[in-house]
């Protein structure tokens, strides 16, 4: 799947006269993020979220969870968790994340949320598994009702996983494929937390991205420009 | 927010750090405290977290997964002072004084750890004394006496609370119980008034206490009979005329050693217990030499001349019976496991020779029949290498003296008889039967010498899958009964053959290459996956014969005759093979780790202990157990090595 064209606008985005005050300030803060200064300098957000599918344009987003990290730590006290309402579900997502109808009814409104999760980026580096999927699926719904797009830097543990270990592309078994979360996470034996629900999903994906920092940094990876290379 | 599972994350955590102290001793407001500004951190292996002499810091810390050790410097010695594992607290000196870091805490592996803000807890403290007091006291524990763990690493543990300790029983089981209910008079008795008391009560002694059950005096059964022998009393006089006093005490928690000495040295044969061990606080029981002969009752000594006196098998099992209480109590204190397997290893065979006389009776007695020939009744296995800690399973063979072909049948009957009678009496004995029958009354087991040297050449000759797993198991044979000539005669047969056949001590290295190491990246134990023993980890299989196998092939390679022990086998190989003398030894050292912690298992749980569940082990077990993973690896890759299984 490519997801570039989706935050491939990016860099051409500006702040227009009609935009909400909530989302000035996050594209004001965001921007100002200068790539080079060292990686422990930022704080970064681990994202995961809970769709209905995996079409960005059909699907919704039913739950979402944010880590903080800074400095090869993770604040799971600052953590960000909600549900979200949506009338439109589909049945087979529902295997799996256990979320029941009635679990997402009693979730926060979309707009709500989306504005939620604007504030919780703000300033930040986005990090996640596969993340494209997740900021596709947020600019879907900013889209949606603002005609906004994230401009968050944007870094995809799976990615980050193929720069720390390319010997496993040549030889190993991912030849033509990225891991899963599910994957790496076996392989560090990081299944400690809830999986399947976004939190816990964030969790691992955060320990990992820890993991993988440690190993970039030893590489003489130092600024968020080198790190999102 | 009405959500579902808001927190899902921190009730991990809070679930993870609840079994701990001294978050298992905080309330649920306490512990929301304490998560209000958890951290997660992650560190790699050598990374470190606070350097000695570093102002404290804001956080201490719990492991979450992996190990962190703190190391101090001392005299320009870097001194290993503790490996935390799982659970363990450290980094708590901010906690308790301003004051720099006493040592440098680094990742000993690839650790994720929980930090927690120094100010949170220090209001719990305040306001949760047994929290405060435990930390407290982990604290002062920085400089407890320093105790010389088994491990291979040649770290220096100390455990950090006295929680596990008391679960491992170590010292309850060396001190003396109280003994009996103390049986007491006032000073106002009448020497006739005590002895009614005595002898209602049948002891031997009385011990005269004022209203607040202190002890004034004592007098025993051998006091009044020198008074009376003297002609020294009359039985109405009052019992302070003869008492003696002051009263010898000891605390009550003495071990049994002291109490022994006390005795020797005092000269008497009554121990009074008080609260403190002065006469100044209160009596609560009474010692006898009796009951410290009946401990001593239990001694090997004691155990294999009972089993030499015994006719029945029954009584046999009831006599091997006690020989456990015998390995629970050196279990417990400690004693070098070298020791107890000798000792285990002597009674077992005992209990074998008998079972074989009494065998042999039963059968002369029966049908007039003798032995017809010379034999030698091997132990084979775990019992040939002098390991049987535990009764397990049964494997022994027989061999007999060649004998012409028409007497053969004959003779052999003889045998089968008579091993089929020691197999049922040392199942009454309480070991099972070989499940893969590998015992002397298997006609396969149960041959002339002549037949042996064929099946072992066979073996060695064509070596395949299946051969290997009987070589493997029959090469550790021992004679515990009958003509040692004959295992000596074989011996030497087997040993020049198999420098013959190198390509037979390459399979059986490929054979002991076989099970790797059992642990994973993050160093967890990799457990069963299928079956009743699911999710329990199988310390034979995967610990225990993997050094068993690769002891076996390097003593054979190395032309080491008639050394069975699993343990010498490492002490010889580190003398004879030098440069690889710290690999054996630390082999050797895990090895004794794994016996013991198989044979505690054992105990607990009533079985082989061939299956431990990681959780019933307390930190230092599981430590212990993590490093005597590391020797195998090393020994796997000197086999690979040495006998070039890459190529093979």
């Amino acid at each position: 799947m490519n997801w570039k064209h989706l935050f491939g606008k990016k860099n051409k985005a500006a702040l227009r006269s009609s935009d909400p005050e909530w989302w000035r300030e996050y594209f004001v803060e965001t921007q100002a993020i200068d790539r080079n200064q060292p990686v422990s300098s930022f704080m970064f957000k681990v994202v995961d979220l809970e769709t209905t599918g995996f079409d960005y344009q059909s699907d919704r987003i039913i739950s979402a969870g944010v880590i903080p990290s800074m400095g090869y730590e993770l604040y799971p006290a600052q953590a960000y968790h909600t549900l979200v309402r949506q009338d439109f579900i589909k049945k087979d997502g529902v295997q799996i994340h256990g979320l029941t109808m009635r679990d997402i009814q009693s979730g926060i409104e979309e707009v709500d949320f989306l504005i939620q999760i604007v504030e919780q980026l703000k300033g930040t580096i986005i990090v996640g598994h596969h993340i494209g999927f997740d900021v596709a699926m947020i600019n879907a719904g900013l889209q949606r009702h603002w005609g906004l797009n994230l401009i968050n830097p944007v870094i995809d543990t799976a990615y980050l996983y193929k720069r720390c270990y390319p010997i496993k592309f040549i030889y190993d078994k991912y030849v033509n494929q990225i891991p899963s979360l599910d994957d790496i996470a076996e392989e560090f034996e990081l299944v400690f937390h809830d999986r399947h629900s976004a939190l816990g999903d964030a969790a691992i994906t955060g320990v990992i991205f820890l993991k993988l920092l440690r190993n970039l940094e030893n590489a003489k990876v130092e600024t968020l420009k080198e790190l999102l290379q | 927010m009405s959500n579902k599972a808001i927190n899902v994350l921190n009730d991990r955590i809070k679930d993870f750090l609840v079994k701990f102290p001294p978050f298992s001793m905080m309330t649920i407001e306490n512990l929301d405290k304490v998560l209000a500004r958890i951290k997660i951190k992650y560190i790699e292996k050598g990374e470190i977290v606070f350097n000695q002499g570093d102002p404290p810091g804001e956080f201490f810390y719990v492991v979450r997964k992996g190990a962190v050790k703190l190391e101090r410097i001392e005299g320009g010695n870097n001194i290993l002072i503790d490996v935390c594992d799982e659970g363990d607290v450290f980094g708590i000196r901010p906690l308790i004084a301003e004051q720099p870091y006493l040592s440098t805490g680094l990742a000993h592996e690839e650790s994720i750890l929980y930090a927690i803000h120094t100010d949170d807890i220090r209001n719990i403290m305040i306001s949760n004394p047994k929290v405060g007091y435990f930390l407290a006291s982990s604290f002062a524990a920085g400089s407890r006496n320093k105790k010389q763990g088994h491990n291979t690493d040649g770290l220096i543990f100390i455990s950090h609370n006295q929680q596990f300790l008391q679960e491992d029983r170590l010292l309850e089981v060396q001190k003396l119980s109280i003994g009996r209910q103390p049986i007491s008079c006032t000073l106002s008795a009448s020497i006739q008034e005590a002895a009614k008391i005595m002898t209602q009560e049948n002891v031997g002694s009385i011990v005269v206490v004022d209203e607040g059950q202190l002890p004034l005096g004592i007098v025993t059964d051998s006091d009044i009979r020198r008074m009376v022998g003297n002609d020294q009393i009359v039985s109405t006089m009052g019992i302070d005329q003869i008492m003696n006093t002051p009263v010898i005490c000891l605390p009550v928690g003495t071990t049994f050693a002291d109490a022994q000495i006390v005795m020797l040295q005092r000269g008497i044969n009554h121990i009074v217990m008080t609260e403190d061990g002065s006469d100044e606080s209160p009596v609560k029981g009474v010692f006898s030499e009796s009951q410290l002969l009946a401990y001593q009752g239990n001694s090997p000594g004691i155990i294999i001349k009972q089993m030499k006196k015994t006719k029945k098998p029954t009584e046999l099992k009831r006599i091997r019976d006690k020989a456990d209480f015998l390995l629970e109590k050196y279990l417990y204190q400690e004693v070098s496991i070298n020791f107890v397997s000798d000792v285990m290893t002597a009674i077992n065979d005992a209990l074998f020779v008998r079972a074989i006389e009494l065998s042999q009776n039963d059968i002369l007695e029966e049908s007039g029949q003798k032995v017809p020939v010379r034999f030698s009744w091997v132990a084979i296995g775990s019992l040939g290498r002098r390991e049987q800690i535990l009764r397990t399973d049964q494997d022994h063979a027989l061999i007999f003296e060649d004998v012409d072909d028409e007497n053969y049948d004959e003779v052999k009957a003889y045998f089968l008889d008579l091993a089929n009678r020691v197999v049922d009496i040392l199942k009454i004995c309480g070991f099972k039967d070989c499940p893969a029958q590998m015992m002397a009354n298997n006609p396969k087991w149960c041959m002339s010498i002549k037949e042996w040297k064929d099946q072992y050449r066979q073996w060695i000759h064509s070596p395949n899958n299946e051969s290997i797993l009987h070589a493997n198991i029959f090469m550790d044979y021992r004679s515990v009964y009958g003509d040692v000539s004959l295992t000596k005669q074989l011996t030497a047969y087997i040993m020049t053959m198999v420098h013959d056949h190198r390509i037979f001590l390459t399979y059986l290295a490929k054979y002991a290459v076989e099970t790797p190491p059992p642990v994973s990246f993050f160093r967890n134990f990799i457990l069963e996956k299928n079956g009743a023993h699911k999710d329990q980890f199988d310390i034979k299989q995967r610990a225990m014969l993997p050094l068993v196998d690769a002891a076996r092939v390097l003593v054979l390679d190395q032309r080491v005759e008639r050394m069975n022990n699993t343990i010498q086998r490492f002490e010889r190989l580190a003398e004879v093979d030098a440069k690889n003398k710290e690999m054996y030894l630390d082999a050797k050292s895990a090895f004794e780790v794994l016996l013991r912690l198989r044979a505690l298992n054992a105990l607990k749980n009533s079985d082989s202990g061939r299956y431990i569940s990681p959780d019933s082990l307390n930190k230092i077990q599981r430590i212990l157990l993590r490093n005597s993973f590391k020797p195998i690896g090393h020994l796997q890759d000197v086999l690979q090595v040495k006998f070039q299984l890459n190529f093979f």
